[in-house]
């Protein structure tokens, strides 16, 4: 039987793996990738190395003590107290890219900003120097000295220790809170694609297969659960093979690393600020997700009758997914909420709300454990229940509606 | 020796009667037609044979056991709803269906070139199966039903879609399978290539079985009841009578035997009669006078 089993996922996998379109998915979201990073790369450096030029009217005090801040993120060039900003603007011929006048006493500040600029315009820095410049001249109205002045200004020491109610999370080992979100965050969107992917895989290899007949003559052959299973198996070994895609990227960016400086953009050293138990659990429920999804998507497929309902059960499925999504991006702000807590341990959500609980502090390395074992038995019976429908519906070609159809199935 | 054995097997969809004690034999070497309009219950009767549909009476042998999955191995089958993997070679599509029916013989590169030869497939085996035309694609699938050799196989309209031309390469076919020993249940509307192929026909109406035993006998219990007669005869000499004329002579079709035999000795005495013949029915005569009769 597993000879037969073998056969059918081979088959899947050498079918799809001939296909441009499998490579399209496979390397799209690496490819997406490197563009999003080079582009917010080149505009960061544009912003960089483009400073604006601000033209300043102001009182001659206030213009020397501004001009005196050096400012890091823009340009001041000096215009007379009574020329009319609109007119500075106009004149330069657009080399202006925003004007400020300050009246006498700060009683008011007008800006005008150029919007055919291709700068970026500075605003939180250029009002935070006016804010200091105004804060200087109040102090020295109430004759207030420069040390009083920082006193009343300067923030306290602030020092945080985060304690869980059953003191678990105090053992953890994270040095870099936000290198652990970002991993959480880095591992929400691979699994989004992911899932994604293979949902619409498994929907068009078990409904297409059905929508043209070609399941009975299979059927002639081997049972329909030896069918299902080599379907799944096969998914498997496409997912392996994406795996190892990704894994020879990596190792050919180490190899070419000398050439490509790619450690000048990203540090390697954000994994070492990780706890290995946070990347094992994190990686397990992505992987199990994966499965039960498929899964889920399999079961779905198998009520297909013709092959335009494909695209109806991919969906359902793609929306199921966008659930924990949205949950896991929302929760991170309040990640011990009762449905949020509750929902870290249910199977199709624990993917993406659990490692974003435990990347805040808010829950155990136990509970991601305690969240693995429950998906696993959540596969297992997924498994037996998707099987089963695929055996009794595999051959069914009535033309119910495929929501009446999931619905009865339910019912 | 008895490959397929059915004995009182029936089956009801939401209390529908669709197959209703179905029994038979099938011995090895044997070509049993299945006819019956459609809807009548001959795709069912397969879904049963293979396992896709459970009886809710009845039981079904292969090889004197009961019929499981394991035999599927010894099973060929073509569906009545043509369908294959587009996108696969020939070669690859065919080998692929043999794996599944557990079959790894290292000739079967020159089993695809046999049959794709002997059925006229217009494709080389490493042609992809869409580029093919429907009726190729459709021998292209006959071949994966029966590569691997097995001990039943069972066809489901075979004939649909297929030119004249192509059904006889399909009769000269299904004879070779049959002579080597292979037992064959197949169905079809086309009652020529029934007549041809069946050692046995078997019919169904409404799930019933109304006909059942060799062809021969099944005709020869109908009579010669068709009558052929040449002569110096008008259309009015056949006034209510079921006669067709044609260049040659008149063939009237009588209610039995004895009534044919009658009006032939009256005309013998009483006109110029050139020939004549007295016919059993053809499959196609019985089909339409059993279907038509209430």
């Amino acid at each position: 039987m597993f000879k037969r089993i073998k056969t059918i996922a081979w088959q899947v996998f050498k079918t799809k793996i001939v296909k441009i379109s499998y490579y399209w998915m496979i390397f799209a979201p690496v490819i997406l990738l490197i563009v999003i990073f080079g582009l917010t790369q080149y505009l960061s450096q544009d912003a960089k190395d483009k400073k604006p030029y601000v033209a300043i009217s102001a009182p001659e005090s206030l213009k020397k003590q501004l001009l005196n801040k050096h400012a890091s993120s823009y340009h001041l060039e000096y215009v007379k107290a009574d020329d009319n900003l609109l007119n500075v603007l106009v004149k330069d011929g657009g080399s202006i890219d925003a004007a400020i006048k300050i009246s006498n006493n700060f009683d008011s500040v007008s800006i005008i900003r150029n919007t055919y600029s291709d700068k970026a315009f500075p605003e939180t820095a250029i009002k935070q120097d006016i804010n200091a410049l105004k804060i200087n001249f109040e102090a020295k109205k109430q004759n207030l000295s420069v040390n009083k002045l920082n006193q009343l200004f300067s923030p306290p020491n602030y020092d945080m220790t985060v304690v869980s109610s059953d003191n678990d999370v105090s053992n953890n080992s994270f040095n870099g809170l936000s290198d652990v979100q970002m991993f959480s965050n880095i591992c929400t969107i691979i699994i989004f694609v992911l899932i994604g992917s293979y949902i619409n895989i498994i929907s068009s290899e078990i409904g297409r297969e059905k929508g043209g007949h070609v399941i009975e003559s299979v059927l002639s052959a081997v049972s329909a659960k030896v069918q299902f299973a080599g379907k799944i198996l096969g998914t498997i070994y496409l997912l392996i093979f994406q795996l190892l895609c990704y894994l020879l990227i990596v190792i050919a960016v180490k190899i070419l690393n000398p050439v490509l400086h790619v450690n000048h953009f990203v540090s390697a050293d954000i994994l070492k600020n990780i706890s290995y138990q946070y990347i094992i659990i994190s990686i397990t429920l992505m992987v199990i997700a994966l499965l039960t999804y498929v899964l889920l998507a399999a079961l779905l497929a198998s009520l297909v009758s013709k092959v335009e309902d494909i695209p109806q059960v991919t969906n359902l499925s793609s929306l199921l997914l966008l659930v924990p999504y949205g949950i896991s991006l929302a929760g991170s702000m309040m990640p011990n909420n009762v449905i949020i807590k509750i929902l870290s341990f249910l199977p199709f959500a624990s993917q993406n709300i659990m490692p974003m609980r435990i990347a805040s502090h808010a829950t155990s390395y136990l509970a991601g454990y305690i969240a693995i074992s429950i998906s696993i038995v959540c596969v297992l019976v997924l498994y037996w229940i998707a099987s089963n429908v695929y055996a009794n519906y595999a051959l069914n070609f009535d033309n119910k509606n495929i929501i009446r159809k999931i619905w009865q199935l339910i019912s | 020796m008895t490959v397929l054995k059915i004995n009182n097997v029936t089956k009801k969809f939401d209390n529908h009667t669709v197959v209703d004690q179905l029994s038979l034999d099938l011995e090895k070497g044997e070509v049993l037609g299945l006819i019956g309009q459609n809807g009548a219950g001959k795709s069912t009767t397969f879904k049963m044979i293979l396992n896709f549909l459970k009886p809710d009476s009845g039981s079904i042998y292969f090889n004197d056991h009961q019929l499981s999955y394991k035999d599927l191995d010894n099973v060929g089958f073509l569906p009545e709803e043509r369908g294959v993997y587009e996108e696969q070679k020939i070669s690859v599509g065919i080998k692929y269906m043999a794996k599944l029916h557990g079959y790894y013989e290292s000739d079967i590169d020159d089993k695809i070139d046999f049959w794709m030869e002997k059925l006229q497939v217009k494709g080389k085996k490493n042609d992809r199966i869409k580029t093919l035309s429907k009726g190729n694609q459709q021998k292209v699938q006959l071949i994966s039903s029966f590569i691997h050799e097995p001990k039943l196989l069972i066809l489901d309209e075979p004939f649909s879609g297929l030119d004249p031309v192509n059904s006889d390469l399909l009769i000269t076919s299904i004879e070779y399978i049959r002579n080597k020993g292979a037992a064959i249940i197949f169905s079809s509307h086309d009652m020529r290539n029934v007549n041809l192929l069946s050692d046995k026909i078997m019919m169904l109406k409404n799930g019933k079985t109304i006909l059942n035993g060799k062809t021969n006998t099944i005709r020869s219990n109908f009579g010669k009841k068709i009558l052929y007669i040449e002569g110096n005869f008008k259309n009015s000499d056949f006034m209510n009578l079921n006669a067709k004329q044609d260049d040659e002579g008149f063939m009237i079709t009588f209610d039995n035997e004895q009534e044919a035999k009658l009006f032939l000795e009256k005309q013998l005495k009483q006109r110029i009669v050139t020939g004549y013949r007295l016919q059993t029915p053809t499959l196609d005569d019985i089909f339409r006078q059993i279907i038509l009769s209430k």
